[in-house]
């Protein structure tokens, strides 16, 4: 075996004992084998499955079922599922929570989806929210953050992020985001430039705060894409382009900034990519207009080439050990 | 010099991921770690996985604006024709390959994104020369022959896995297409497949099993990982039954012969996969075994379920869960050495959220797509 040449050089250079030695191949021998996430894939797509093969076989035979019965039948599924997961929570901590089992996750999940599922179904048949919309995305939002921290769940975080942006108008699940995007409307994308650079602060507060620190990477995913293409979608579609632009330009700055503190390469990523985008959409709406020739390739080459060199020097940028 | 990369550096990179994999679970502290991480340096340039990703992108946008430059420089003095074109191809393509090298050397790149990107761009811009300058006029399973031998040297020196996959794929595409063109390989070309790719499979376990091979680690794991797909791809029911009806110019498909070997066959191999992995601790032959195990369901369904589609989705869905569900709590104390407890050296969990905001419906967009509501799908629109 490999490790055996790394314990045999490790103990010759007196960095572990030989008892620290025997240990290391102990573990190696007896370590259980761990398909924990091959059964969390498995049991996703079992839960997928059921439920839209479910939505699609009772919404079929709704007359037959009633809606009383389905109602009900839902809201003890979704009770059931809170239960359980109430029951074998783990104590709350502000730190992350590494000792998980699978099923008290699956069971918090599938009671978040009942939830949706039953919201839903109230809002399509007794119009419980009239054409509040908002609220009605806000409510679960407003659950869903409260489950994520307590229970220490990245998943209904994201689940969370997502109601509240569809409680302002906007889809954010990152497939779907440039599809929805209504490059239109100018009010969508006030309100996703704010809430995603609302969410872009939480984000860095809970990690400055030392709070849910592993939230930081969720909520910097969700928000600064969001942040980032909202500005984007207002310097191509909107007409204050100058604002729009000094808006991506300062994201961007201040991304840079936060990466260099922090040394988060995806924050830079991120910056880096935007940044370059806005940037030569500037270049070709106002510069190569003007000017006759070949221009474009040679602004690609030079401008694409100055980046990867940054890039290849990145230590110096981000000021720390890579 | 047979390797572009520093062979000693990519066995201490390894090295170090096992070091790394033994403080997480806590048998080395930190400082052991940090110790130790000396013994085995790695001269390479190797940057954080985002720095990489925004590397390889830039990198292709350079070379791609660089083509457009040059081919716009070339037409303008030279007349235009496909020769010509072709040839300029060559030439970028070996200043590319130049470059790949130099970066690699200076900047002790190793899969850094600039490299790959350079790697891979001077591959494509060889095989369109190749292409048209033959053009297109080879049969395919030459094309695909050629391609598979001519990019041995090339993982023999970088041992890139994403050629290797490619030049795996041709290899076995050439089979195919070399034993269908008799009658006698027409009806033996599933066994031929599966013959194959089971050869290939125990060659890339005996390359492995040799000492100092680390430098191919990645080839060895992609080269058997898609073995092992093909070789159940060679033969699953639906593949022959709809292969058979391509290769016979049948409007149709038809029942096939020995039918019942096939059923057998894309019913068993995922179970021997799944069972295998867990024996011999190979986590790529579990994950396939699942993959497959989804694709002899659907193949089954496909051609003898009469239920309605809505229904097979319960069931199957219902009983996935609970089989799950009871492996989970099974498996919470380890049996066998086998655990459904994670253990601390992997942990997507941050993928795993984003995965679960895909899965998820979005609220309020569900119902109104029923009721062909006002907006539109994913539960935002201009409606509010």
């Amino acid at each position: 075996m490999k490790y055996t040449d790394v314990t045999d050089l490790l103990t010759q250079h007196k960095i572990i004992s030989d008892e620290q030695s025997n240990a290391i191949h102990a573990a190696e021998e007896t370590q259980p084998f761990s398909i924990h996430w091959e059964l969390k894939a498995v049991l996703y797509l079992g839960i997928t499955l059921l439920s839209s093969g479910l939505g699609v076989v009772i919404y079929e035979n709704i007359d037959s079922i009633g809606h009383t019965v389905l109602i009900t039948l839902l809201s003890l599924v979704c009770l059931a599922c809170f239960f359980f997961a109430f029951k074998y929570r783990k104590p709350f901590t502000w730190g992350e929570n590494l000792k998980t089992t699978n099923l008290d996750d699956f069971a918090l999940l599938s009671g978040c989806l009942a939830f949706l599922i039953l919201e839903s179904y109230l809002q399509y048949q007794y119009d419980l929210f009239g054409t509040r919309y908002g609220l009605a995305a806000l409510i679960p939002a407003v659950l869903f953050f409260g489950l994520a921290y307590i229970f220490d769940h990245r998943g209904v975080l994201s689940m969370a992020i997502t109601a509240l942006a569809s409680s302002i108008g906007i889809s954010i699940i990152p497939v779907k985001m440039w599809e929805t995007f209504d490059f239109e409307s100018r009010r969508l994308i006030v309100n996703a430039l704010i809430l995603g650079i609302s969410l872009t602060l939480t984000g860095w507060f809970s990690e400055y705060k030392n709070k849910k620190k592993h939230f930081l990477f969720t909520y910097l995913v969700f928000g600064g894409n969001m942040a980032f293409v909202a500005a984007l979608a207002g310097l191509f579609t909107l007409n204050f382009k100058l604002i729009y632009f000094l808006i991506t330009a300062i994201l961007a700055l201040v991304f840079v900034v936060y990466a260099r503190k922090k040394q988060s390469y995806m924050c830079l990523l991120m910056a880096v990519i935007y940044g370059y985008i806005a940037a030569t959409y500037l270049m070709f709406k106002y510069v190569f207009k003007e000017v006759n020739g070949n221009f474009e390739s040679i602004y690609f080459m030079l401008s694409a080439g100055l980046i990867i060199i940054l890039l290849l020097r990145i230590k110096a940028i981000v000021g720390q050990e890579v | 010099m047979i390797k572009a990369y520093n062979e000693t550096g990519v066995a201490n990179l390894d090295k170090q991921s096992v070091l790394t994999e033994w403080r997480d679970n806590k048998m080395l502290t930190n400082e052991q770690l940090n110790e130790a991480t000396k013994l085995f340096p790695v001269p390479f340039y190797q940057p954080n996985i985002f720095i990489k990703i925004g590397l390889f992108i830039f990198t292709i946008v350079v070379i791609l604006a660089g083509f457009g430059f040059l081919s716009i420089f070339v037409f303008d003095n030279f007349i235009s024709d496909t020769k010509v074109y072709s040839y300029f191809c060559l030439g970028y393509g070996i200043t590319l390959f130049f470059l790949a090298e130099l970066f690699i050397k200076k900047n002790k790149l190793y899969r850094s994104g600039t490299d790959n990107a350079l790697l891979y761009a001077t591959f494509a811009f060889l095989l369109a020369f190749f292409l048209s300058i033959t053009e297109f006029d080879w049969q395919a399973w030459t094309y695909c022959l050629v391609l598979s031998v001519a990019l041995l040297p090339v993982i023999a020196r970088y041992g890139d896995p994403l050629l290797s996959i490619f030049a795996y794929v041709n290899f076995i595409v050439a089979c195919f297409l070399l034993t269908t063109k008799t009658e006698l390989g027409k009806a033996i070309v599933p066994f031929v497949i599966m013959a194959v790719s089971a050869l290939v499979y125990y060659l890339a376990n005996q390359w492995r099993n040799r000492k100092n091979t680390s430098y191919y680690t990645d080839c060895q794991e992609v080269i058997s990982t898609f073995a092992l797909l093909t070789l159940y791809l060679g033969g699953n029911y639906a593949v022959v039954r709809e292969g058979n009806a391509i290769l016979y110019d049948l409007p149709e498909s038809k029942q096939i012969d020995l039918a019942a070997l096939f059923y057998i066959f894309t019913a068993l191999v995922p179970a021997l996969l799944i069972a295998y992995g867990i024996m011999k601790r190979e986590r790529k032959a579990v994950i396939i075994g699942l993959v497959t195990t989804t694709i002899s369901v659907i193949t089954f369904l496909h051609y003898f379920s009469t239920w309605p589609g809505e229904f097979e989705s319960t069931a199957i869905g219902a009983a996935t869960v609970i089989t799950a569900v009871l492996i989970i709590r099974y498996l919470k104390t380890s049996r066998s050495g086998i655990t459904s407890k994670p253990d601390n050296s992997q942990n997507p969990r941050n993928l795993e959220a984003l995965l679960i905001s895909q899965i998820v419906p979005e609220n309020s967009g569900q119902a109104d797509n029923i009721s062909g509501g006002d907006f539109g799908g994913g539960g935002a629109g201009s409606a509010y």
